[in-house]
């Protein structure tokens, strides 16, 4: 994937992540942590955790530098969920943009739980982003256990990213 | 989002929906027992509202007539899979005959509401696939509570198994 399809799904994941903190900020903030059984997630904050310890875990492989010293899972506010948030894709932002083109579709030897894979840097980024979209539909049911009516739900579509692009309301 | 991107993403979806069936049919998957709690009423639901983006979407896109299938009413992921192909391949179909320039022009889109918008068919193309990936997630939970695991369908997958 190239340099500017990886921007464009981060800036759309980014417009998610910010359509989803004014649903916790309108409803409660500290559902995160509220059990919420039935969709295999212990809580809200287990499912966002994943999502973001995805970008840590990989950007670590990727840059060589450990990941951060803060478990998201453990969190129990959003604003502590929104603050991981914004640290790890910060770092997303900066290693992406530390790489040539060149860089990005070079391939490289990855540990992967042990084992030791070929990938480019551009197809683990893109991994990472898809795998935020991925877990949406895994928030939408949680919210859905937490009560929130559908209308609540955030609206994170693609389209609703390219209309508040265009100023759409 | 390019013309590049978007097939990528297709065939990137079209794997992971074939994974999605392997694992229905290996552990033969009822997809029609009620799931209570996820929100959806079966498995079956969720993977025809999978497939049903694509059609609507398309549909305002290339102004062709509708599908006359209700996918809600499938019988069996054999049912469902023809008509995603269906769909799937008339948005190809489409992406096919635009030009680069064509993908990038805005022109108005009908939406749900019956209100017409400015979007470029590439927006509307982007949308329909990226929406499609976000369902994954419901996936999961429906087969958690079925007992059912979920195949791996992250992109990562897709890149080791297109080697």
């Amino acid at each position: 994937m190239k340099r500017a399809a990886i921007q464009e799904l981060f800036d759309y994941t980014g417009f998610a992540w910010n359509a989803i903190g004014l649903v916790m900020a309108k409803h409660h903030p500290r559902f995160v942590a509220q059990p919420a059984p039935g969709s295999g997630w212990p809580a809200l904050r287990d499912c966002f955790g994943h999502a973001l310890l995805a970008y840590d875990d990989w950007l670590a492989e990727l840059d060589g530098m450990p990941m951060l010293k803060s478990d998201p899972k453990t969190a129990s506010t959003w604003k502590e969920i929104d603050e991981y948030k914004e640290a790890v894709r910060a770092r997303f932002q900066d290693y992406l943009q530390s790489l040539s083109d060149a860089e990005l579709d070079a391939e490289r030897n990855v540990n992967v739980d042990g084992e030791m894979m070929r990938y480019t840097p551009a197809q683990l980024l893109a991994n990472i982003l898809i795998h935020d979209r991925g877990h949406h539909g895994d928030v939408n049911t949680l919210l859905y256990q937490h009560g929130i009516p559908d209308d609540d739900w955030p609206w994170i579509e693609y389209r609703a990213f390219a209309g508040a692009k265009r100023g759409y309301s | 989002m390019d013309r590049e991107t978007l097939l990528e993403l297709l065939d990137y979806q079209d794997w992971a929906w074939t994974e999605v069936g392997k694992a229905i049919a290996a552990q033969e998957a009822d997809l029609t027992k009620p799931a209570p709690g996820s929100g959806w009423p079966a498995v079956r639901d969720c993977l025809a509202h999978m497939c049903f983006g694509y059609d609507v979407w398309t549909l305002r896109l290339d102004g062709g007539p509708p599908t006359v299938f209700d996918p809600r009413a499938a019988a069996s992921f054999a049912e469902l899979d023809a008509y995603r192909s269906k769909v799937v391949g008339r948005l190809r179909v489409c992406l096919a005959n635009l030009t680069d320039e064509a993908l990038q022009t805005d022109r108005d889109v009908q939406t749900h509401g019956g209100e017409v918008l400015r979007y470029t068919p590439a927006e509307i193309m982007a949308h329909a696939v990226v929406h499609e990936r976000a369902h994954h997630g419901d996936l999961s939970t429906l087969f958690y509570q079925l007992g059912l695991e979920m195949p791996m369908v992250d992109y990562r997958f897709y890149v080791d198994a297109k080697r």
